[in-house]
């Protein structure tokens, strides 16, 4: 072989090396966030009746952080396998990551229920599954129980969503505003989602007509995708408008980002989230940036609505989640909560149902799961629900917290104790 | 719309910083980097580690990070003089490709959805422009940028060492047997490439989200602003990037905001039909 050919094969091999490289590093990558269907290790079946097995499909990837509702699902059905499992029966459990696109939930959700024969679903947690596998779910008798996004999340007889979600969690969002913080202007900072803006639109409509005097006070909507875009223009945007009170809809990191740019072009307003924003990590970045008036004196503050009980709360049930969260090295925060709440929902259905059904088949699960007592988990304004019906709007509520000397606290006002509810159903989408 | 358009310099300045890097890279190198925000994000990355780990302050996180961004560039510089030296303009931009996905990849597993509180190395009270606040670090960027700008094409266009460079790009082989030090300059430029693009990346991080992905790509509104340069001027390069982060801000807030991002594959598709406009129109007409 000649010099230059010799030279030309390396050189080959080299961008293949670098190729390969790359590529097995970003295959790497996917799989430890869970692309691949990997069996926890900590939930595997042991001896004793046959396992349950069940799935998550979850966006890992892709700028929404849901990632931290899979270990938040792994802890509690490791702590129940610990415990002899379901009426004798240890969980199977696996995951996977659809990266928010439609043909990976599709394909996944075929993975696991043809494939792998899952019983159910738990703690699901997705931009593309409830808009996907409907028709699937429910030809193969597949229940859901996970964090609803969007809304057929909401609206689908097997989905069933342990959190209140987007829309009840935006409603409560308003009341409280407008009841507690009193803004004299309110920007509102949106996502830019196109599956939701049209719900969200008709949602506001709605409660300016419940709410006389409110529509005024709304500026301005601008809509962002966070997971690309600096925040700084919003919250310039937002200041030349003269708000002094900014709603957003966004994750806990976008959250931080949000409140450093206002700081940093001099917006004095208040900050108020969706439960995506809860994570107890918040306090500590924000520092004392977080603390009420640190913007200037229309700032009260940063709200989260979280939709699940905050971690420090006194609930012996979310206090065992704490303690075992903090043995697993699990992030505490809206997503790990999902992942922990729809379990213990699942478990609890399933301990119920296992001497009238056949728990360990995927019809079986379903019964148990629809004709389930009302589970009073701890972590919700309401008794959770499966039920037989065609939707689920079981949690109807967020509990209301603001940072105070670095932590989460309870902010005061609520309208059902420690948690402000919406009363009644939200309007059904226009279609 | 004044205010809108300072809240742009934030993301101009970062856009500014790259841009040069591309520019630079281009001309001197002979590939177009699509790994540099990734490189850069990487980099910004161990300034974290350094406050988390190690308890370091702001300023000495901020060194090692830069030192690490050049260090990033060494390790590549050396990959690509080793094997890619007289490879085409292609198959050099292809690597960075691959380069790209490594490092995002690598860089998704550090920036995992947390929330972090990524050193500032500008740490300051911003400056009232207009009624609107504007990050001390943001302003020093775009100035930097444009100095940078400036200072590199001079120093290309009346310094020995500078001749030697645009040698190297011109003919690497040639300026080899010529006795020039192809590729102790190669490595050179990576390496202050990576520096560049870590001190850009930097400021923009504490008042960004921060995802690993958006950090690499950065380099695509960097691209923009680098074409309006026509991959040959770094001062058109660093305005143009200062110009697409103002125009971004513009569109935002505006009832076009949905279509923020695709603000600088317009610029980049006005940029091609207008350098190419000779030739279209001669075949058209």
């Amino acid at each position: 072989m000649s010099k230059i050919n010799r030279r030309a094969t390396r050189r080959s091999l080299a961008v293949a090396a670098t190729l390969a490289l790359a590529l097995g590093a970003s295959a790497c990558a996917s799989s430890s966030s869970g692309s691949s269907s990997g069996t926890s290790g900590a939930t595997a079946a042991a001896a004793g009746g046959a396992p349950i097995k069940v799935a998550q499909i979850t966006t890992i990837s892709g700028g929404y952080p849901f990632g931290d509702v899979v270990p938040g699902t792994q802890a509690y059905f490791k702590l129940i396998n610990s415990q002899g499992g379901i009426d004798g029966h240890k969980i199977d459990f696996m995951y996977g990551d659809d990266k928010g696109t439609a043909s990976q939930a599709a394909e996944l959700a075929r993975l696991y229920v043809l494939q792998d024969h899952v019983v159910a679903m738990v703690g699901n947690t997705s931009l593309a599954d409830c808009n996907t596998n409907e028709g699937f779910y429910t030809a193969n008798h597949i229940g859901v129980i996970g964090g609803g996004t969007e809304p057929l999340c909401f609206t689908q007889p097997n989905w069933d969503p342990v959190n209140a979600g987007p829309y009840y969690g935006k409603v409560v969002q308003w009341q409280y505003t407008f009841d507690q913080l009193k803004p004299t202007t309110v920007c509102e900072i949106e996502q830019n989602d196109p599956t939701s803006i049209a719900y969200y639109n008709q949602l506001r409509t709605w409660f300016e007509s419940q709410n006389p005097g409110v529509a005024a006070k709304f500026k301005e909507i601008t809509y962002t995708n966070d997971a690309t875009q600096n925040p700084t223009p919003a919250v310039a945007h937002a200041k030349a408008l003269g708000c002094d009170l900014i709603e957003l809809s966004t994750v806990a990191p976008n959250m931080v980002a949000f409140v450093k740019a206002a700081k940093a072009v001099g917006l004095d307003a208040t900050f108020i989230t969706l439960g995506s924003g809860y994570d107890t990590s918040v306090p500590a970045t924000l520092g004392s940036l977080g603390d009420p008036g640190a913007l200037g004196p229309n700032d009260k503050g940063v709200f989260v609505g979280a939709e699940l009980a905050a971690v420090n709360s006194t609930n012996p049930q979310v206090q065992l989640m704490a303690s075992t969260f903090k043995a697993d090295n699990v992030p505490a925060n809206f997503w790990s909560e999902i992942g922990w709440v729809s379990a213990a929902t699942f478990v609890a259905a399933l301990k119920e149902g296992a001497s009238h059904y056949n728990i360990t088949t995927a019809a079986g699960a379903l019964e148990a799961l629809q004709h389930m007592t009302p589970y009073d988990s701890g972590f919700a304004a309401n008794p959770l629900d499966f039920g037989p019906g065609s939707s689920h709007p079981g949690n109807r509520g967020s509990q209301m917290l603001l940072i105070e000397n670095g932590t989460w606290v309870v902010a005061p006002g609520q309208n059902d104790g420690d948690y402000d509810v919406v009363h009644g159903l939200l309007p059904a989408a226009n279609s | 719309m004044i205010a809108e358009m300072l809240a742009g310099l934030v993301p101009g300045g970062v856009y500014a910083g790259l841009a040069v890097c591309i520019v630079l890279m281009y001309q001197m190198l002979g590939v177009v980097n699509l790994a540099l925000g990734a490189m850069g994000g990487l980099a910004a990355c161990t300034s974290l580690l350094c406050v988390q780990w190690f308890g370091l302050g702001a300023g000495p996180s901020a060194l090692v990070a830069v030192l690490c961004g050049a260090l990033i560039g060494v390790i590549l510089g050396l990959l690509m003089v080793r094997y890619f030296l007289e490879a085409s303009v292609e198959l050099r931009t292809t690597v960075t490709i691959a380069v790209l996905v490594g490092i995002i990849a690598v860089g998704d597993r550090i920036l995992n959805g947390a929330t972090y509180n990524f050193p500032n190395l500008f740490a300051g009270p911003s400056v009232e422009i207009f009624g609107t606040g504007v990050p001390i670090g943001s302003l020093i960027e775009v100035v930097a940028a444009v100095l940078l700008a400036i200072g590199v094409q001079v120093f290309l266009r009346t310094t020995y060492l500078g001749a030697q460079l645009r040698a190297m790009s011109e003919r690497p082989v040639t300026a080899g047997l010529l006795a020039i030090r192809v590729r102790t300059l190669t490595v050179a430029v990576w390496a202050f490439a990576g520096a560049i693009a870590t001190i850009a990346v930097m400021v923009v991080l504490p008042t960004s989200t921060t995802s690993f992905p958006p950090l690499a790509y950065l380099v695509v509104y960097a691209l923009g602003a680098a074409l309006l340069g026509l991959l040959r001027n770094m001062i058109v390069a660093a305005v143009g990037g200062v110009l697409i982060g103002m125009l971004q801000s513009i569109v935002q807030p505006s009832s076009i905001g949905r279509y923020t991002d695709a603000v600088p594959f317009v610029v980049i598709v006005l940029v091609m039909v207008w350098w190419r406009r000779r030739d279209v129109w001669s075949e058209a007409r």
